[in-house]
């Protein structure tokens, strides 16, 4: 009996090929979405499950008033947790970053430097935080003797090949010599501790005459990240309590309230975005659950259809399922029949889809700008999910026909040949919902396209085209002069500036500042940059107040004492400050040039800075940072003073038809000066443009989706209108016969499903309006939401639609009526 | 074998009462082969379809040999169905999915026969009916005389006492109804009883009993 369901099954596929096809695509293209989003959220969620005992292990983080939270610790945390806490945590493990430049002697690639941003310098015990494998080597001593080195196994290869490299030595700028100990196996794809070096903190305190045997006092240094792990049976969340408490015997009781440090689980770092000098670069828990969101709505918009046009066309089964009562066909029978269809075709589907995952997963991989495997097979609840889908799409898809035709009497179905279309008005809510849903997405997706272009286009209140980076290490600080003077001879440059922060990207830091005769509330609030002569001239940014930095003045005030013997006090120094901070003085009824400024960090009483100076100029505002944040007040002192030199890169300004010769051109004038130390240069627009990557990857995926619900919305609507069509075969050639036209057959066909279309952008329009809203809250630059957008939508689906639905109407308008009628 | 008493058959519109059967008494014998005739809307359908079981929505009392139809449980009634009727219509009603040789299977498939006896059956049913070579084409392929005979074999091939055909030759041109109305007198010969409605006088010849339906009523019951 079974055989002769599915011989029937198979048939009737056969037989009604753009209606099976149209069907079990639909089914497949949403499966497939939903799996990879939903295994791009599982990936996203898995982050640093992997290590052992993972849901014992916390980094010690620090929520800062005014300012959010930030993912560092001070130098001083770990010791304070040792003597504190040291019964109850296991681990305790500091870990402090640097970047540096390592070179080979004897390894494959002796003569060439290569830039590394994931050295650090590691405490004991981060073998078992981060669940280390050695692969070569031994771990032993490896944290504790100066100078030696953990490398992962892909770094190894690529400074050493196939050479086992335990023994050998890397050199780090400044000579600095590091005997390899042990080779690692890099960590998987999804942890945040992304580590390439792993080097001792005994070094760390070597390199900066740090006496060995003594824990680092201060909570600003070293910024560390620090790890825990907690004993077994300890209650985590009461030693996070108690830490604020305890940290307030050894600091400044105002500071500790500013500063409060809290275990975070290590798996929720990554989920957790928007904290301060965080490690890599974390996913938005709201992102996870739209993209999750989107993947289901995709799957319940494809069953829906599955759903909808397999009942639509078990109407046309109706003949059958008479014959076959009349012939002894019991309703069980009758219900299994039509289930095992449902199975049947269902698992067509699905099989489809999995092969459609398997084709869009490099696609979707790459637009994610990630690498992960879509766990099909072996992923318990993605399994599951795929069969609970199987079962209830394919009951869902055969409880009309199994239970309402089965039921229906024999006579009567065999009576009407011409079926009344019936549940009309349910298949045009279903048409509603969907064409409601898709257009939702065009929107959201039109406005995340627009808002990041945007931002991509946007003025940042400076001329960011055309500009150069280029990192200075020690070396070329040493050299800065003459550097300068070289470079800026070279053709197609016009300026060069050596400052501490890249404009357009980093803000600067952030120590206390006070104006005279003004009360500033936040403590944060006013950044620090330090910039040299003319930087604003060749910026593009206007001096509306004073003067800029020049080197007709003694900007760059004197030393008048060496605090502790250590750090230096400068006074007389000059200030320029933006628009911003101008007005903050300005509010408290201050003259804003020649007021005098403070610049100064104390740590529990003890001054480690203190910069004086007075105002000499006012800048307009400009974006020193990206515009999802707001311009905040700026300090600029002078990069090079009385005390040292600030800067850290050198911003080149390129004429017009700047190439790569011109590069090689400006490398060679570099490493004349200071050979062997690389020119390591990228472009500043481009950089901008990275930090709005994630926007783009958003608006990409939203748009990518918005496509495919769309397609599958008008797939599900060709399927109705093919079936309306064919309901509607007897009338339409009767109308001809009595003389109806062709426009007139197809505008009365169309309209009974354009109409649910634009009800359902009544409904999508104002839901993407608030969503959207809501959205671009967290930029400090958006897109407006104008009309433009509505239009966009609302043309984009109804063309869509109507295109789907005349190519059926005209089709069923043009046919012969007398076949049509002819039909008993 | 068949006993209506006083069946009534009506359609309750907003006013009155508009019968499509009224007080219909009717006896038929085992071995009978009755033909029902009478104008578009007399009502030879309807009496077809509540013979058959097909329409249980009636007043009246129906007998089939000593039980009453109406005071069946449905098992039994769904298995008296199965066992003795079997269904002839003017538009053939195949399965379109279904070969010749599938469709003639189908109501052996409902009555659980065994699949080599389901082969014989339908062996000898194809080689009765000359129909060997085209046991494997679809309906579509099939002219309408030959589909009828598909229609008839599917009908006989359960064994049926009794067989119901709803103008089997309307869709048919003279030759093939000729044909098929042979076929049928070779099963009334059988032993087989027969109920058909018709349009076509030519057709009642071949029975033995010939009933004129008007509006409901019948009008005259005449032995051939």
């Amino acid at each position: 009996m079974l055989k002769n369901y599915l011989k029937i099954a198979w048939r009737t596929l056969l037989r009604q090929r753009i209606f099976s096809l149209i069907n079990v695509l639909g089914l497949a293209i949403g499966l497939a979405c939903f799996l990879l989003l939903a295994s791009y959220v599982k990936f996203e969620q898995s982050y640093d499950s992997f290590q052992e005992d993972s849901d014992r292990i916390f980094r010690v983080s620090q929520h800062v008033r005014d300012f959010g939270n930030s993912a560092w610790a001070g130098g001083a945390v770990a010791p304070m947790l040792r003597k504190e806490f040291g019964e109850q945590l296991e681990e305790i493990v500091s870990l402090i970053q640097i970047n540096t430049y390592l070179k080979s002697v004897d390894g494959i690639n002796p003569e060439e430097s290569f830039r590394e941003d994931y050295f650090f310098y590691a405490e004991p015990g981060f073998e078992n935080i981060a669940g280390l494998k050695v692969l070569q080597g031994s771990l032993k001593g490896a944290f504790d003797d100066p100078f030696s080195l953990v490398l992962t196994r892909s770094k190894a290869k690529h400074y050493f090949g196939d050479e086992n490299p335990v023994g050998k030595v890397l050199l780090a700028t400044g000579d600095i010599a590091f005997e390899v100990k042990a080779v690692v196996e890099d960590l998987p794809a999804n942890t945040h501790m992304k580590f390439d070096f792993l080097s001792s903190v005994s070094t760390f305190k070597n390199l900066n005459n740090f006496p060995q045997n003594a824990d680092f006092g201060s909570f600003w240094w070293p910024q560390t990240f620090t790890y825990v792990k907690v004993k077994e049976g300890q209650n985590a969340q009461a030693i996070s309590d108690r830490i604020p408490e305890i940290n307030g015997n050894y600091r400044d009781p105002a500071e500790t309230k500013n500063y409060q440090y809290y275990l975070q689980p290590i798996q929720s770092i990554h989920l957790q975005s928007g904290f301060g000098g965080e490690w890599t670069a974390g996913v938005d828990q709201k992102t996870l659950w739209i993209f999750l969101s989107i993947g289901g709505f995709v799957l319940l918009l494809a069953c829906i259809n599955f759903i909808n046009l397999a009942t639509a066309r078990a109407i046309r089964r109706m003949k059958e399922i008479g014959v076959r009562k009349v012939n002894g066909a019991k309703r069980g029978q009758l219900m299994a029949q039509f289930l095992a269809e449902a199975f049947l075709t269902n698992a067509f589907a699905l099989v489809l889809g999995l092969i459609l995952v398997g084709l869009a997963q490099p696609i979707f991989t790459s637009m994610l700008d990630l690498s992960f495997e879509v766990p099909l097979f072996s992923d318990s609840s993605l399994i599951g999910i795929v069969l609970a889908v199987w079962i209830i799409s394919s009951l869902l898809a055969g409880v009309f026909p199994a239970f309402y035709l089965s039921g229906l009497r024999p006579d009567v179905i065999l009576k009407n040949s011409q079926i009344s279309g019936g549940k009309a008005l349910l298949r045009k809510s279903l048409v509603v919902f969907q064409f409601a849903l898709s257009s939702l997405l065009v929107f959201c997706a039109g406005v995340a396209y627009m808002q990041h272009t945007f931002l991509r286009t946007s003025d940042m209140g400076f001329d960011h085209q055309g500009l150069l980076t280029v990192k200075l290490g020690n070396a070329a600080k040493a050299q800065i002069e003459p550097l300068k003077s070289s470079l800026e001879q070279q053709s197609g440059v016009v300026s060069v500036n050596a400052i501490s922060n890249a404009p357009g990207l980093e803000g600067g830091w952030n120590p206390s500042v006070a104006f005279r005769g003004v009360e500033i509330e936040e403590a944060f609030s006013i950044y620090v940059q330090y910039v040299d002569e003319s930087y604003f001239e060749n910026l593009g940014v206007e001096v509306i107040a004073g003067r800029e930095f020049s080197l007709d003045f003694q900007d760059q005030g004197e030393v008048t004492e060496m605090m502790r013997g250590q750090f230096p006090k400068m006074e007389n120094l000059g200030v320029v400050v933006n628009e911003s901070a101008a007005a903050i003085i300005a509010q408290a009824g201050q003259e804003t040039l020649g007021n005098a400024v403070r610049i100064y960090t104390d740590e529990n009483g003890n001054l480690f800075s203190d910069y004086n100076g007075n105002i000499v100029g006012v800048v307009e505002d400009y974006h020193t940072q990206d515009l999802k944040t707001t311009i905040k007040p700026t300090v600029f002192l002078p990069v090079k003073n009385a005390a040292f030199d600030g800067s850290n890169i050198l911003l080149i300004r390129t004429g017009n038809g700047f190439d790569e010769a011109q590069i090689t051109q400006l490398k060679n004038a570099w490493n004349q000066i200071i050979p062997g130390i690389p020119f390591d240069y990228s472009f500043l627009d481009e950089r901008i443009a990275q930090n709005y990557a994630q926007e783009a990857r958003t608006g990409n995926l939203l748009g990518a989706f918005a496509i495919l619900t769309l397609l599958i919305s008008c797939l599900g609507l060709l399927g109705l209108s093919i079936f309306t069509a064919e309901t509607k075969r007897k009338e339409i050639g009767i109308r001809k016969v009595l003389g109806a036209s062709v426009q007139g057959i197809i505008s009365q066909l169309s309209k009974e499903f354009i109409y649910p279309v634009i009800l359902a952008l009544l409904i999508a329009f104002p839901l993407g309006f608030y969503l959207m809203s809501q959205w671009l809250e967290q930029f400090a630059t958006k897109v407006n939401i104008s009309i433009g957008f509505f239009l966009a939508t609302g043309m984009t689906s109804l063309v869509f639609a109507w295109l789907t639905v005349t190519w059926q109407s005209w089709k069923a308008a043009t046919s012969n009526p007398v076949k049509s009628i002819k039909s008993e | 074998m068949i006993q209506l008493k006083e069946i009534d058959k009506y359609i309750e519109s907003r006013f009155q009462r508009i019968f499509i059967l009224k007080g219909i008494n009717l006896t038929i014998q085992q071995g009978e082969f009755l033909t029902l005739m009478g104008p578009s809307g007399a009502g030879k359908s309807t009496l077809l379809n509540i013979i058959g079981m097909l329409d249980e929505d009636y007043d009246g009392e129906y007998f089939f040999g000593e039980k009453n139809i109406r005071k069946m449980k449905d098992k039994e009634r769904s298995n008296l169905h199965k066992s003795e009727f079997g269904y002839i219509f003017q538009a053939y009603h195949l399965i379109d999915e279904l070969t010749v040789y599938e469709n003639i299977e189908t109501p052996l498939l409902y009555r659980n026969v065994a699949s080599s006896e389901r082969k014989s059956i339908i062996a000898d049913l194809l080689d009765r009916f000359n129909m060997v070579a085209k046991k494997d084409l679809f309906p579509a392929q099939l002219s309408g005389g030959q589909q009828q005979l598909v229609g008839i074999a599917r009908a006989v091939a359960g064994r049926p006492s009794l067989l119901l055909a709803d103008e089997p030759t309307g869709n048919l041109h003279s030759t093939q109804a000729k044909e098929i109305m042979e076929v049928f007198q070779e099963l009334h010969k059988e032993g087989t009883t027969i109920i058909q409605a018709t349009h076509a006088r030519e057709n009642a010849d071949y029975g033995t009993r010939l009933i004129n339906l008007l509006d409901g009523k019948i009008e005259s019951d005449e032995q051939l």
